[in-house]
């Protein structure tokens, strides 16, 4: 059962009371608010996504409501609760889904320690899973919405969870979180698909979020083995460059974008280890997405007549 | 008679190596720290793992390494090695394998 099953006032209702517990990924979310405008959002952006059944295990309860009855006419705001406990500044009310993306962000950034989290998109064709690593503002949301709306599989935009003890990343897709100018480049790319509210004035500019695509959502508990570690840079003007990059310096890089490398250990030095001796790392430079897109279909093709 | 001054890995401790192409990383277990290390250090901390070994030892290694001669300099070159993985806790000098030498590096 998704959440596009419950008729509309059902699911408001259960938003409003005790939260709806959304499966996303390996997740499983307990959802509420009774702000009107981010239910909108969550019906909208979130209705493909499966309803976990009564007793199972709830991993994160979230919810977004507006702290201050007083503030509802001047400066709406919105606060935040992960388990009960009220975490970070208010919000605008006018940013609630931003500020609910970002919770759960946080939460899949700095709870799921069974997992090496490595700060990267994800995507994945043909049972091998692409790796767009590098800290905000490197382009990864951009190039992985794109990617995601040209034949490949969206696992994240945010996260690698990479299981230890194996070369398998797990998918844990959501909205692809797009700022500024890459709102419009996505709405010129898929004009039809699915985007949340426009948001203006973030701590990120304006944002706005893609919604999943159904595949991704789908077949979410699929994971993929690791094949390519890529570290883009977006550069205005650049024309794309794929080069190669040492395992050593990958290992070193990646481990650098790592949520909680140093945390797990052994453990993660082992598991960063095996993916990187799985995969090819490269350092992409770019400034044209469909040059882009058709040197990955390029390198899937040519992994797909090696095999 | 003052004991020869051997250089091993310090007592307990594990290392976790993994070799590329372009270079090796080694994971201390205890501090949780990652180094990455050149040809050269990854040699030199593999030989002392495997066994306590002296200046003239390792000098020996770093010149058979870097294909040059064994001379003051090269036996200069190994001391700043010696003190670099010294101090990411690599390597620990001792007193003829023994005790941990008082003088940090023992060369003297």
């Amino acid at each position: 059962m998704t959440l596009s099953d419950w008729t509309e006032q059902q699911a408001r209702a259960a938003l409003s009371g005790a939260g709806v517990p959304l499966r996303i990924g390996p997740f499983v979310a307990r959802v509420g608010t009774r702000v009107r405008e981010l239910q909108d959002a969550l019906l909208r952006l979130y209705r493909r996504y499966p309803v976990d059944g009564p007793g199972g295990i709830v991993d994160w309860h979230v919810r977004i409501e507006a702290p201050n009855p007083w503030r509802r006419f001047v400066g709406p705001q919105v606060a935040a609760y992960v388990d009960g406990r009220r975490r970070f500044a208010p919000f605008p009310r006018d940013q609630a889904f931003a500020m609910f993306e970002w919770l759960l962000n946080w939460c899949t950034f700095s709870r799921p320690h069974q997992y090496l989290i490595l700060h990267s998109a994800v995507v994945e064709r043909d049972g091998r899973a692409l790796v767009l690593c590098g800290r905000p503002g490197a382009g990864k949301s951009t190039l992985c919405a794109a990617l995601a709306l040209s034949g490949w599989r969206l696992f994240s935009d945010e996260v690698a969870l990479i299981r230890p003890g194996t070369r398998e990343i797990h998918a844990a897709p959501r909205p692809i979180s797009l700022k500024e100018g890459s709102i419009d480049v996505l709405r010129q790319l898929a004009p039809d698909h699915p985007m949340g509210p426009k948001m203006a004035g973030t701590r990120k500019g304006t944002v706005a979020h893609l919604e999943a695509p159904a595949d991704a959502i789908a077949r979410a508990e699929e994971p993929a083995e690791a094949r390519w570690i890529v570290f883009p840079r977006w550069k205005a003007g650049a024309s794309t460059t794929l080069t190669p990059l040492g395992r050593a310096r990958a290992f070193l890089e990646a481990a650098d974008n790592a949520f909680n490398y140093s945390l797990l250990g052994e453990v993660g030095f082992t598991s960063l280890a095996e993916v990187v001796d799985a995969s090819d790392a490269y350092v992409l430079e770019y400034s044209d997405l469909d040059d882009v897109l058709g040197r990955f279909d390029r390198l899937a093709s040519q992994e797909a007549v090696a095999s | 008679m003052v004991a020869e001054t051997r250089f091993r890995v310090p007592r307990g401790l594990r290392l976790i190596w993994r070799d590329w192409a372009d270079g090796t990383i080694v994971y201390h277990c205890q501090s949780g720290d990652t180094h990455r290390l050149h040809e050269v250090a990854a040699r030199v901390v593999r030989a002392i793992e495997d066994a306590p070994r002296s200046l003239d030892e390792i000098a020996t290694l770093v010149a058979e390494a870097a294909a040059c001669s064994l001379n003051d300099e090269t036996r200069a070159q190994t001391r700043e090695l010696l003190r670099g993985l010294h101090a990411r806790g690599l390597v620990e000098p001792t007193e003829g394998g023994g005790e941990a030498a008082h003088d940090p590096l023992g060369l003297d």
